[in-house]
């Protein structure tokens, strides 16, 4: 499955808390919490964030475990 | 994996072969080595497959698979490490090692989740340290086989590419989970902290651990997106009552004191995945788990490497178990 395009819903959903997915990447995990946190320090980041999320799938999507949690999203 | 504890002697034979090669070891064995296409670290603890050992004689090799085409060595200084992510080869990973409590361990440390490209490409390695005899009488240090320079700062780095048909991913295996006592928050970043949020109420940090006679060997952790991350405690000043760690706190995230998991061995062996196929590459394992879990002589089963001042898996991480695995597409 392809990495949904940034300006896909999914990725605000994610950061904004109303759609929760638990993934199986590393590097996803990591860079999901850390803008779900940084979305309470910081509400007005909503679109980088997401972007931020964006970029972590499409640069790692060759990864076993991003294939599998990047059918998860949509 | 296969027996990486050599000789230095051994060592040097593999390097003159042309063998691309990761290694670990005791700051005087680096001196012997000839030039290559090697990278190293100073640390004389080890996981072997017959136990952990302290050794000051032997280092632990990792050998690059002959079908990896390219591994280039790059020096980074505290301020050029945010570079790391961009530079990385587009397939492959990226090896760290960086001295323990040098300039750069704290930039990379306080700084790794903000650098351009975070995450973007596998990353992983460690922090270099010394006998815990020597603590303060000696520097760790990092070594660049290419150049034959070493380092009490910075990082040296093998950006390592990788066929199409391979694939590498980083991963973690965390023996600790959040215990069920108040969550904590932290007022600001740092590797320090006074006063804490104890259920959104500030109050001193150190009396709240010492009224509640928290067992410090056991760390803080915090779930990033599902990914339990330690922080671990270096101590308490009862005079300044200010709480040192081994790696920063951030505000804004939420804490809980650990809570093991049993004898650590026993843990281990049930919950790291298991490798018939071969695939698990580099390893690596925290100082902290390796004395307060009693390793020294004790085994985890194939699962050998380096036993560390810090981890990483793209950013730095405490009391906590590094891995990377590489398999066919």
């Amino acid at each position: 499955m392809a990495v949904p395009s940034k300006l896909h819903p999914i990725w605000s959903q994610l950061v904004s808390g109303k759609k929760h997915l638990e993934f199986e990447s590393l590097a996803v995990k990591i860079v999901f919490g850390r803008v779900r946190n940084e979305i309470v320090r910081n509400p007005a980041a909503g679109p980088q964030l997401a972007s931020q999320l964006h970029d972590v799938f499409a640069t790692n999507e060759t990864l076993p475990s991003v294939r599998k949690d990047l059918l998860k999203l949509v | 994996m296969k027996q990486p504890m050599h000789e230095p002697a051994a060592v040097a034979e593999l390097i003159r072969a042309g063998k691309k090669l990761l290694l670990a070891g005791d700051e005087r064995l680096f001196g012997s080595l000839p030039r290559g296409s090697w990278v190293g670290g100073t640390i004389p603890y080890f996981m072997t497959d017959k136990g952990g050992i302290n050794t000051h004689d032997r280092m632990y090799v990792t050998e690059l698979p002959p079908y990896v085409p390219e591994a280039a060595i790059k020096y980074y200084d505290e301020k050029a490490i945010a570079n790391i992510f961009g530079e990385a080869k587009p397939h492959g990973f990226s090896f760290i090692m960086i001295p323990a409590m040098s300039k750069t361990h704290v930039a990379f440390a306080v700084n790794a989740p903000t650098y351009p490209g975070f995450a973007s490409r596998p990353l992983l390695g460690w922090i270099t340290g010394v006998d815990l005899a020597e603590v303060g009488k000696k520097l760790p240090r990092i070594f660049n086989g290419e150049s034959g320079e070493s380092y009490s700062d910075g990082a040296i780095v093998m950006h390592v590419g990788l066929p199409d048909h391979k694939v590498a991913e980083v991963d973690i295996l965390n023996m600790f989970k959040p215990g069920s006592g108040e969550t904590i928050e932290f007022l600001e970043d740092g590797f320090t902290a006074t006063d804490a949020l104890i259920e959104g109420r500030r109050q001193s940090f150190s009396a709240y651990l010492r009224a509640k006679s928290v067992d410090i060997r056991l760390p803080l952790v915090a779930d990033f997106g599902g990914a339990m991350i330690n922080t671990s405690f270096q101590g308490v000043d009862e005079s300044t009552h200010i709480v040192s760690f081994y790696a920063p706190v951030f505000k804004g995230v939420k804490y809980k004191i650990a809570a093991a998991e049993g004898d650590y061995v026993d843990s281990f062996a049930r919950k790291m995945p298991h490798d018939e196929s071969g695939q698990l590459f580099f390893s690596c394992n925290c100082i902290l788990n390796y004395i307060h879990a009693g390793l020294e002589g004790r085994k985890t089963g194939a699962v050998t490497g380096p036993v560390t001042f810090g981890e990483i898996a793209y950013q730095l991480l405490n009391q906590t178990l590094v891995y990377l695995r590489i398999s066919d597409v």
